[in-house]
């Protein structure tokens, strides 16, 4: 079975003049450890299909199921539960700024109601593995964008989740950081992890040699294993 | 249960402090608005005693013709006394009445001299008699104006005092309805003060507020510290505003004394700032709590 099933899926938006269509009829589903790039122009749709998929929008038209569960159609709580098996890593980082590395990736793990033993153990772990052992006690305002988004990456990785959305997670980093992000992508997709990857950077996407799903004007045009960027 | 609650009490303290000029800004606007609700508070007070103290004034004096024997006065008093409108009656004898005469005009040697000419006392026996209420005045007058010994009595002053008690009846219900408009008006504007900063305060937040529902927190887990923060501006911005009201009470309390006698502000603040403490705390927590708890579910529709 499909880890995640976008069916049919529109999204249009009202303005003064009529409507903008986003996303026209998309459909895709992805395999349980499978890694995908979504990739188009800016405005193609790749930011509304995560934010559709974490429920933070609803679709105009269709469904999109995650592990079987529509995930628009579930209760308060079961949304929560849900969204702890999603990691989500953004352009601008998302940190929480009054918090410290270590706090930021442990608050992904005591929304769970994990023990404070636990935390302990797991967080200078994560930590570690993003690279950034040193850094454990430096606020947001204290990091380089590099930095910043291996802690995003290390609180989207911290709860072991089904799968990571990565939304242009290189856009804000130069070409040596943008690199050592999509490598540990890669290293935690190795692990298990689907990952789905929304970039229109050619370069990032021509190298990975994975599944390419391509976007144009709010359409699949093209999906492909070992795809190639060729918008 | 517990984790959760010490996981929130130690994210509100955090953000607290980490938040300090946002924290400081808030207590501020928070003490003003506990100000303003404090001296809605005593101005009520101040009219409540304004009021008592002018009411404790009015009386109806009964003044008795010469020669009426003591004995017949008591027994009026007696009877007066037995009315339940009635609060209290005052018997003044001749000789009193001479003695307080005496006593006033002291400085005025041609009085005393016109006193002494005179040799014998021309002061009336008078019986001084409250009304439970000012209202009831004018009952006890008719009860008099229609009383068997109404032969005997020389006159009753009640006239003048007839209209001091018109006046202050509707002076009364003009107050009361003056600063209860007053005390809504304040309330509302302390409220809204209050309540669009912490707004203000959360809005800069909003974009925590989406990470942490995206993380996969719930509801109560995000509103929970903005709560307690709230809570906890609300009650070190009362008791700021108690310290800060000392020096103003022991400032104003004289000026208040000489604009309505008998209200000692002095007094009636340190013999009641526990309970004024009570009110400056319940005003500032729920204000905190309830504004947080209406900025920040705006934001949780995430």
């Amino acid at each position: 079975m499909a880890l995640l099933n976008f069916k049919n899926i529109s999204k249009a938006y009202a303005t003064q003049t009529g409507s903008i269509t986003v996303l026209d009829n998309v459909s895709f589903e992805v395999a349980p450890g499978e890694f995908v790039s979504l990739v188009g122009k800016s405005g193609a749709g790749k930011t509304t299909l995560l934010r559709l998929a974490m429920a933070e929008l609803k679709p105009t038209k269709g469904r999109i199921f995650l592990d079987g569960k529509d995930v628009h159609k579930l209760k308060p709580h079961d949304l929560c539960l849900l969204r702890r098996r999603v990691g989500m890593v953004f352009q601008d980082f998302k940190l929480l700024n009054d918090r410290t590395a270590f706090e930021n990736v442990a608050f992904a793990m005591e929304v769970a109601g994990y023990p404070d033993k636990k935390i302990l153990e797991d967080v200078p772990e994560v930590l570690k593995l993003v690279g950034l052992s040193e850094k454990t006690n430096n606020f947001p305002a204290q990091m380089s964008a590099g930095e910043k988004q291996r802690v995003a990456i290390a609180r989207a990785l911290i709860q072991r989740p089904d799968v990571i959305f990565a939304d242009e997670p290189t856009g804000n980093l130069d070409p040596i950081n943008a690199w050592d992000i999509v490598k540990l992508l890669v290293k935690i997709n190795e692990l298990g992890t689907a990952v789905v990857l929304a970039t229109h950077v050619k370069e990032i996407i021509n190298t990975i040699g994975k599944r390419v799903i391509s976007l144009e004007r709010g359409r699949v045009i093209r999906d492909e294993e070992n795809g190639k960027y060729l918008i | 249960m517990a984790q959760l609650l010490r996981r929130i009490f130690k994210a509100a303290w955090q953000g607290f402090v980490r938040n300090g000029w946002l924290s400081v800004a808030t207590i501020i606007v928070m003490i003003l608005s506990i100000l303003i609700f404090s001296g809605v508070l005593m101005l009520n007070t101040a009219f409540g005693m304004a009021i008592k103290t002018l009411k404790e004034k009015v009386d109806i004096s009964v003044y008795f013709k010469a020669y009426t024997p003591e004995e017949d006065i008591l027994k009026i008093k007696d009877e007066v006394s037995g009315l339940k409108e009635v609060a209290r009656v005052d018997y003044i004898s001749q000789q009193q009445a001479l003695a307080i005469f005496t006593e006033q005009r002291k400085s005025d040697p041609l009085i005393t001299k016109a006193l002494q000419e005179l040799g014998e006392n021309p002061l009336s026996a008078s019986l001084n008699i409250k009304a439970k209420s000012t209202n009831d005045y004018p009952t006890i007058v008719s009860y008099i104006d229609s009383s068997t010994f109404k032969d005997k009595l020389l006159s009753v002053d009640l006239a003048d005092n007839q209209k001091v008690i018109t006046r202050l009846n509707s002076l009364g219900k003009g107050l009361q309805a003056g600063t209860l408009l007053l005390d809504i008006v304040l309330s509302l504007v302390a409220i809204i003060v209050a309540f669009n900063t912490i707004r203000m305060a959360i809005f800069a937040l909003r974009e925590e507020v989406t990470i942490m529902k995206l993380a996969g927190a719930s509801n109560w887990f995000i509103r929970g510290p903005f709560l307690v923060n709230g809570m906890l501006c609300g009650v070190i911005a009362a008791f700021a505003t108690l310290i800060l009201f000392i020096p103003i009470v022991l400032w104003l309390g004289p000026k208040a004394a000489a604009f309505v006698s008998g209200f000692n502000m002095i007094g009636y603040f340190f013999s009641h700032l526990g309970l004024i403490l009570l009110w400056q705390l319940l005003f500032g927590i729920i204000i905190g709590v309830v504004s947080s708890f209406i900025a920040i579910t705006k934001y949780l529709k995430v």
